[in-house]
C-alpha cells in the first residue's frame, strides 16, 4: 500500500476499457491532422510547433507539438552534486508519460497493468519508476545527446533532463512507428532545451526517422499508414512486418557525426542500413535548418 | 586607527535576493508589490476545459482541465475506478434518494465523498512525492470532502449492464451485445441466472492526476480551480459486466519456482465507450473560487517631509494572491478562503504566523469581502 499518495479505497477495481454499445459497435477514432497532412508531398517533413523557455523553475525548457504528439522537456543543471569530486559533469535523461496515456507498445511489454491484466487493481496515478518503454526512450535520448555536451566544462555538477509526454498519436499508428517517431522528436526537442539552458555543446543534435518497405524504398518521416492506403488491410499487416524503421541522430556541423541509431524490424542488411542512415541524415538536416532559424529568430 | 566602512548599495534585483523583507517593505511603501500588482489584485487565470482534447483522445480519461496563470500550467485529468458497495451503504443511498434531492442540510458528512488527487509538480527530481505534494493532495481531498461537493449517490452506478456473447454459426465470429436493465428491460425478464451478479452494487471512484508545470508560487488555488473545472467537465460512462472473459493468469507452483499459466473465467467490469450514454456528474454546488491572502505590517509615510519621520503610521496591509520569493518568505500570516457562487464560505484557513502583523477581525472581514466579490465576478 502506498501511504504517500491518495489512490482511493483498497478494494477499488480499475474497470477495463471495453467496447462501445453503439449500433455499429466500433468507436470512431478521431483522426485529426493525419489525413490532412497525407495530401502533402511524401518526403516533406511534418510541420512542428516549437517554443522555448516556458518552464520558469527549470534552467532551460522546450515544448514541441508535432501531429498529435505533445512533448515537454525541462533541463535542470548545471546543479551541484553532493559527495566526492568528479572532474566532469554527469548527465541523465528521464522520460515519463503522463499516467493516463497508453504508451506505444504497452500491449507488447505488458507495462501498463491497467489495460492488460484484468485482476490487477492498480491506479496508474500511483506508478513509481519508469516502464520498459520509458527506459527505452530515455536511454536512446541519453546516448544521442551525451556526445554533444562538453562535460569537462562542468566539474562537480549534474545535468538532468526531464521529458514529459503530454499526448501521443492516435492508435491508427503502428506501435513501433509511434514509439520511434516519438523518440525522434524527443531528441530534437531536448537538444533545443539544452540550448535554452545555455549548456555548452559541441553541436545541436537533430535526428530523423525513415521507413523502408519491402521493395527497399525509403520513406522519410513516415506518418502512419498513409502510403499503404490503397492496399488491403491484411496486406498492410504483412507489410508492417517487412517494414524496417530507423531513427538516427547526428551532429550535422560536426562532420555529420552519428550519435545514435535505432533500427527495428524486417530483414536488415548493410545496404539497407546505409540507406536508412542517409535518409535519417537528410531529415535531420531539414530539422536542423528549422531549428537554426528558430534560434536565430529567438535572439532578435 | 579606525577605517570608516563605506556604504554599500545594491541594485534592486540583488537586494531582493539578499534581504527580501527589506525589498518587500520598500515596494509596499510606495504602494506597489514586487510583482507590480496592486495590493488586492489577483493574478489572472486562464481556464481551458473544453478547448483541450485530452478527453477525446484518451479512452480512459473522462474529464480534464488545463489551467494557466502566468507561466504556471496545471493539467488535471480524471480517470475512474469502481468500488463495490457494502450493504449498509446501499441502504443509505436509497433513503437519500427517496427523502431529498435538493436539501443538503439534512445530509451528514458520510453521505459525501471526495476525489483522490495525486499532485505531481515538475521540479527536476524523480522519486517519491515531496512533502508539499503530499500535503497539497491531502488538503484538496479534505476540502472537497467537507465542502460537500460530491454526494455518494451521484457516483453510484445505477444500471450496470451485461454483455452477452453470441457466436454466429455462419461466420464463426463472436458478436458481443451489451444490455442495460433500464434500456432493454425485456431482456432482463428472462435472465434469472445473472441476477446474482447484477445484485451487487457499485460506485465510481474519482482519481485526479494533477501535473504542475513551472510552479513559482503557492498553487493550492490553481489546483483547486483546475480540479473543480475538471469535475464540471467530467462525464461518467456506463459500466457493464462480462461473464465470459477468460484470461490466463500465471500461478506459482507449490513445489518449484516455475510459473504456469492457468485459464480462469471470471466476471469483470468494463467501461462502455458509447459517448451517447455518458452522463455528467451531478455536483451538489458550484465548487467556488479559492483565494489566498497575506497580511504584513508596513510603514506608511504620512508626509513626504524628511523632518517629520516620527509621524509614520504602522498599518497591517492585506495582500491578495501571494507570488514570488519576497512575498512567500516574508509574509507568514496567511488566510485562504473558498467562496462558492452563493457567497457561502466553503473553506477558511487562517495562520497567524507573524506576531507583528496579526490578522485582526477587520482584516479577516476585508479578505472575506474580497473573496466574495471575486466569486461573484468569475
Amino acid at each position: 500500500m502506498d501511504r504517500r499518495r491518495l489512490l482511493g479505497p483498497l478494494n477499488t477495481v480499475i474497470p477495463n476499457i471495453g467496447i462501445s454499445s453503439e449500433i455499429n459497435g466500433s468507436k470512431s477514432t478521431p483522426q485529426t491532422g493525419i489525413s490532412s497532412s497525407s495530401s502533402s508531398n511524401k518526403n516533406d517533413i511534418e510541420n512542428f510547433f516549437l517554443k522555448t523557455g516556458i518552464i520558469e523553475n527549470a534552467n532551460g525548457s522546450a515544448y514541441l507539438e508535432v501531429g498529435n504528439n505533445v512533448i515537454e522537456v525541462s533541463v535542470f543543471g548545471p546543479r551541484p552534486i553532493r559527495g566526492s569530486f568528479i572532474d566532469r559533469a554527469s548527465f541523465s535523461v528521464e522520460c515519463k508519460f503522463l499516467p493516463y496515456i497508453s504508451q506505444p507498445g504497452d500491449e507488447l511489454f505488458n507495462t501498463n497493468n491497467q489495460f492488460n491484466n484484468s485482476n490487477s487493481n492498480t491506479n496508474a496515478n500511483g506508478r513509481t519508476g519508469l516502464t520498459t518503454i520509458e527506459h527505452k526512450i530515455s536511454s536512446y535520448v541519453e546516448t544521442a545527446l551525451l556526445p554533444s555536451i562538453i562535460l569537462e566544462k562542468y566539474p562537480k555538477s549534474t545535468f538532468d533532463v526531464f521529458v514529459t509526454i503530454v499526448a501521443t498519436e492516435t492508435p491508427t499508428y503502428n506501435s513501433n512507428e509511434k514509439l520511434m517517431r516519438l523518440t525522434n522528436w524527443i531528441v530534437n526537442c531536448a537538444s533545443v532545451a539544452l540550448v535554452d539552458a545555455n549548456v555548452e555543446v559541441k553541436d545541436i543534435v537533430t535526428s530523423g526517422i525513415v521507413k523502408s518497405n519491402k521493395s527497399g524504398d525509403i520513406i522519410i518521416d513516415p506518418r502512419g499508414q498513409i502510403e499503404d492506403e490503397q492496399n488491403e488491410q491484411d496486406e498492410q499487416d504483412d507489410q508492417n512486418e517487412e517494414n524496417v524503421l530507423g531513427v538516427a541522430s547526428f551532429m550535422n556541423l560536426n562532420n555529420d557525426q552519428l550519435v545514435g541509431i535505432w533500427v527495428e524490424g524486417g530483414d536488415i542488411d548493410q545496404d539497407l542500413v546505409t540507406k536508412v542512415i542517409n535518409g535519417c541524415n537528410d531529415m535531420s538536416k531539414k530539422i536542423r535548418a528549422n531549428i537554426n532559424s528558430f534560434l536565430i529568430d529567438s535572439l532578435q | 586607527m579606525t577605517t570608516e566602512l563605506k556604504q554599500v548599495s545594491f541594485p534592486p534585483e540583488v537586494l531582493a535576493r539578499i534581504v527580501p523583507e527589506v525589498s518587500l517593505q520598500r515596494h509596499l511603501s510606495i504602494g506597489l508589490r514586487p510583482n507590480l500588482r496592486n495590493f488586492l489584485e489577483f493574478k489572472p487565470i486562464e481556464i481551458a476545459s473544453h478547448a483541450n482534447n485530452i478527453t477525446t483522445t484518451n479512452d480512459n480519461v473522462f474529464g480534464s482541465s488545463i489551467v494557466k496563470s502566468g507561466n504556471s500550467t496545471i493539467v488535471t485529468t480524471v480517470t475512474l475506478g469502481v468500488v463495490e458497495n457494502t450493504n449498509s451503504s446501499t441502504s443509505t443511498f436509497n433513503n437519500n434518494n427517496n427523502n431529498n434531492n435538493n436539501n443538503n442540510n439534512n445530509l451528514t458528512n458520510d453521505q459525501f465523498t471526495s476525489i483522490y488527487p495525486v499532485i505531481d509538480i515538475q521540479r527536476g527530481r524523480s522519486g517519491a512525492p515531496s512533502d508539499e505534494e503530499m500535503i497539497l493532495s491531502q488538503n484538496l481531498y479534505e476540502t472537497i470532502l467537507h465542502s460537500r461537493l460530491i454526494s455518494k449517490a451521484a457516483l453510484k452506478i445505477n444500471h450496470c449492464g451485461l454483455a452477452i456473447k453470441e457466436t454466429d454459426i455462419n461466420s464463426d465470429k463472436d458478436n458481443i451485445q451489451i444490455f442495460y436493465p433500464d434500456i432493454h428491460p425485456q431482456v432482463f425478464v428472462n435472465l434469472p441466472s445473472s441476477s446474482s451478479t447484477l445484485k451487487k452494487s457499485y460506485s465510481f471512484v474519482i482519481f485526479c492526476h494533477v501535473k504542475v508545470f513551472s510552479k513559482i508560487s503557492t498553487i493550492f488555488d490553481l489546483c483547486y480551480s483546475s480540479i473543480i473545472d475538471a469535475l464540471h467537465d467530467l462525464k461518467l460512462p456506463r459500466v457493464y459486466i462480462t461473464d465470459f472473459s477468460s484470461t490466463k493468469i500465471s500461478v506459482k507452483s507449490r513445489n518449484s519456482n516455475t510459473r504456469g499459466l492457468v485459464g480462469v473465467s471470471k466476471s469483470s467490469l468494463n467501461i462502455d465507450l458509447n459517448n451517447e450514454l455518458y452522463y455528467p456528474l451531478e455536483l451538489s454546488s458550484e465548487g467556488g473560487i479559492s483565494c489566498n491572502f497575506g497580511a504584513i505590517k508596513t510603514v506608511k509615510n504620512k508626509q513626504e517631509d524628511e523632518d517629520i519621520t516620527m509621524e509614520n503610521e504602522e498599518v497591517v496591509e492585506l495582500l491578495a494572491d501571494l507570488e514570488g520569493e519576497a512575498e512567500e518568505s516574508t509574509i507568514l500570516s496567511r488566510i485562504s478562503i473558498i467562496v462558492d457562487g452563493n457567497e457561502k464560505i466553503k473553506r477558511l484557513s487562517l495562520i497567524n504566523g507573524d506576531i507583528n502583523s496579526e490578522i485582526s477581525l477587520d482584516i479577516l472581514q476585508r479578505a472575506i469581502d474580497v473573496a466574495k466579490l471575486r466569486s461573484r465576478n468569475d
